[in-house]
């Protein structure tokens, strides 16, 4: 299998999943590269995209595994698919997948918070202390379950910068163990600190974390 | 992409809808005096952008020099009520340039209840609705397509109707249109010029009277304007533009797959079908050309379907040996063809089984009508043996669902043809039973039934359509008559088919109901969850019109037809010598057994109906 870590941005965000895949398997052919199929009834591409990106949510590390039906050095792939992918998103580099998805433990986002009628005084330290508790509960809904959530565990860092119009956040969350989305950091925000709710929010994934807080490719 | 666009996104449905960027499409840099083309469809992202002859026109226009084309499509009401919210005017997709800043607004007419979209579309744009309150030559509206055959209920509305095929009409009316914005002409003086390019209908420049019961009494045309406009069309379709390049979606749509197109008309002569007239006479590609454009249309897309388009696919003389050169390329791509127009009497095992090749798709036959002297009067020239026969073949190559359409309420229509597609419906199941070959997976027979409605151009065009009542009591019928779980039946809505051919066949008056039924919030009527009916009841009876005029009267054949303003080269004597054979259960020939002479032949320059191809 081979990895393609690539980004998604722009006006490519609000590409769902689904025809992130299908977008992807066009590249593919239109770059040149016959991918593998599957067999049976209705043959479809054999790719698989780690950890699917909700819509709307923009990404510099995503990665899908991939299979050409002949090998290709992994820099003429990039070159070849960022010539006709789609506006937004853009091939970074393709490797040979050595670990499987399951190992990945953490997602690094980089959240901003935008309000309209200028930064509340004092909010990146009310943030910051927000943010420290041991206890963050949120109305959480999952496939599986819905209900109040303890998201402080899966907080493994987090820290709060002022920008010209908000507030930056980054951010490490569990992403397997559970999953949790960085949707609920704003989601604690409107609960604790109603006050600092944003008129308008951007997330951004950055990094894709193993067990031991190194990058995972 | 703009930071209010951007915020609005993330609480609307499909938000990739309305952001553009796919690949292959096309943001010219711009001169000074380029004269800017809003391609509108009247309908979603998802139905327009299915749309081949859009496809075309976008790369007819961008191929120009000094000329840019950015599409536009319907907002779904999530989406309109943010843009009203915050005060945005409905954008192109290209470049996010609001429509009231582009020099000419054009609309694809496909279907008669995409009209109040046209009206709200240029509301949302920022463009006064009526031609008479537009004065500027900025801002022109026109609009062509299949109902511009009859344009007459838009005409308050449109600026100028483009009659027939656009490839080479919209090229000359766009240098025109600059010709005049180079001179300073205003919009009255370019109207006059339009009104003079073969194929324009400029409505401002005829002049309707109206009898005291309603009927149209005289159609004037004021000089230069032509008294009949002749709809245009490509004479070589082997040189016509292709889009090579089309826009690959990012996100699904109806008809995801690339699209060649065989040939346009039709040699066969269904006497209900619009397109089988309309885009008379017969023009196929060769085979040549259409494997050197689905090898460039395929590389180019990435897509994995080919559509091979065209009124009647099986209909193709050289469709076999195509299908072998498509699939030498298809295969290895892991590429299927989808064949969407296959008649039950060529069907063969050989093209079933190119078509399952890669991946097995559904299959579709249109019997159209239940019984033999109905599909007799309609001209359908399909037998039961032919369909079912063709079953036969198709359930034991594998296949075990086959969708079947048929209409009801045609013409001399009893109820013993309504039942009769009930019939034939358990024939069919017979057929599955004795001859299936993986009987685990059990049958599903379709079973679409929708309302007939006369149209223009049509030897029915003159006929009374069905009441709504009517229509109801017929599906209840046939409802009552299909006892087999294996056989689904869906049909279309009763009211909406009314409206449909109200508008249909509508005239002038008309525009004031449309205008009306949108002011109250019509929109989106090909859409169940928003068609409203009863609106559009209560805006007929505002504005003092009566639908059943329109749809449930028959006309008198001396009547002046409000179409009659434009011919689509088909002579009325021909339309009336079909109506007269159908109600004999007479049926006509295809063209290629036998020349009826229907006249469209007279549009050719130096060469015949269907050549060979």
């Amino acid at each position: 299998m081979s990895r393609l870590e690539f980004a998604k941005s722009g006006k490519a965000a609000c590409i769902s999943h689904l025809d992130l895949m299908r977008t992807m398997s066009r590249s593919f052919l239109r770059a040149g590269f016959l991918l593998r199929h599957s067999e049976g009834f209705n043959p479809h591409a054999s790719i698989s995209v780690a950890l699917p990106l909700p819509l709307g949510h923009e990404s510099d590390c995503e990665l899908m595994d991939f299979k050409l039906k002949e090998a290709v050095a992994s820099d003429e792939i990039v070159v070849r698919l960022n010539r006709v992918l789609p506006e937004g998103l853009t091939a970074l580099r393709v490797t040979e997948s050595s670990r499987p998805f399951r190992e990945i433990e953490y997602l690094r986002h980089r959240v901003e918070l935008k309000y309209d009628g200028g930064t509340p005084a004092g909010a990146a330290d009310t943030l910051t202390e927000l943010f420290g508790s041991d206890d963050i509960t949120v109305y959480r809904k999952t496939k599986k379950s819905e209900g109040d959530f303890n998201i402080a565990p899966c907080i493994k860092e987090k820290s709060f910068s002022p920008l010209p119009d908000g507030i930056r956040c980054e951010a490490v969350l569990t992403a397997m163990r559970p999953m949790l989305s960085p949707i609920y950091l704003i989601a604690a925000v409107e609960r604790y600190a109603p006050a600092l709710s944003p008129s308008f929010v951007r997330y951004r994934r950055v990094e894709i974390l193993d067990g031991s807080m190194c990058r995972f490719e | 992409m703009n930071e209010t666009i951007e915020r609005i996104l993330p609480r609307v449905q499909k938000p990739g809808r309305y952001t553009g960027g796919e690949y292959n499409s096309i943001v010219k840099p711009r001169g000074k005096s380029d004269v800017g083309f809003a391609f509108c469809f009247p309908d979603t992202y998802e139905i327009g952008m299915s749309n081949l002859g859009m496809q075309i026109l976008y790369g007819v226009i961008n191929g120009m020099d000094g000329f840019f084309c950015e599409r536009v499509f319907a907002p779904w009401p999530d989406m309109e009520s943010e843009i009203r919210r915050a005060g945005l005017e409905l954008w192109s997709l290209e470049t996010q340039t609001p429509l009231k800043d582009f020099d000419i607004v054009g609309f694809s007419l496909s279907y008669e209840l995409s009209y109040t979209n046209v009206l709200n579309m240029l509301d949302l744009g920022g463009i006064c609705l009526r031609s008479s309150e537009r004065d500027s030559l900025h801002g022109i509206v026109i609009a062509g397509g299949t109902c511009a055959y009859n344009p007459e209920p838009l005409a308050d509305f449109i600026d100028i109707f483009s009659i027939g095929e656009g490839e080479e009409a919209l090229p000359e009316l766009l240098r025109a249109y600059r010709d005049a914005k180079t001179a300073g002409l205003s919009k009255q003086e370019f109207l006059r010029i339009a009104s003079g390019i073969d194929g324009m209908y400029v409505p401002s420049l005829y002049d309707v009277e109206y009898s005291h019961d309603g009927r149209v009494a005289s159609i004037t045309a004021r000089s230069p304007a032509p008294a009949v406009v002749k709809k245009r069309i490509v004479q070589d379709l082997n040189r016509s533009y292709f889009p090579q390049n089309p826009i690959v979606p990012s996100t699904e749509i109806v008809h995801d797959r690339a699209n060649i197109e065989l040939f346009r008309g039709c040699i066969r002569a269904c006497r209900f079908c619009q397109a089988g007239y309309t885009y008379r006479p017969v023009r196929s590609k060769s085979p040549e050309v259409l494997a050197q454009q689905a090898e460039a249309v395929l590389k180019s897309s990435g897509w994995q379907e080919l559509g091979l388009s065209s009124l009647s696919t099986s209909d193709y003389t050289a469709l076999s040996g195509l299908c072998d050169r498509l699939l030498d390329f298809c295969v290895p791509r892991s590429t299927s063809l989808a064949l969407p127009s296959l008649r039950t009497d060529n069907f063969s095992i050989e093209l079933m089984e190119k078509i399952q090749k890669v991946r097995r798709s559904g299959l579709t036959f249109a019997p159209e009508a239940g019984t033999q002297r109905l599909r007799d009067v309609i001209n359908k020239n399909v037998t039961e043996e032919d369909l079912l026969s063709t079953l036969q073949i198709a359930f034991r190559g594998g296949w075990s669902s086959v969708k079947l359409y048929f209409m009801i309420g045609l013409p001399t229509e009893t109820d013993e043809d309504v039942l009769g597609i009930a019939d034939l419906a358990h024939k069919a199941l017979k057929v599955w039973k004795d001859h299936a070959t993986n009987r685990g997976r059990g049958a599903r027979i379709t079973v679409s039934v929708s309302c007939f409605i006369p149209k223009p151009c049509t030897p029915f065009q003159w006929e009374a359509q069905c009441s709504m009542e009517e229509f109801e009591r017929k599906q209840a019928l046939l409802r009552g008559a299909l006892r087999s779980r294996a056989v689904t039946l869906s049909w279309h809505d009763a009211a909406a088919s009314r409206l449909e051919g109200v508008f249909a066949r509508g005239d002038r008056k008309l525009g004031q109901v449309i205008y009306d039924a949108w002011s109250h919030g019509a929109k989106l009527d090909g859409w169940n969850e928003y068609f409203d009916y009863d609106n559009w009841m209560r805006s007929f009876e505002r504005c003092g019109a009566d639908p059943d005029f329109y749809a449930a009267r028959q006309r008198d054949t001396d009547e002046i037809l409000p179409w009659s303003v434009v011919s689509c080269g088909v002579d009325t004597v021909y339309l009336l010598s079909e109506r007269e054979a159908a109600y004999r259960g007479e049926i006509t020939p295809d063209c290629r057994k036998a020349c009826t002479g229907c006249g469209a032949a007279s549009l050719l320059e130096g060469r015949d109906c269907d050549e060979p191809a």
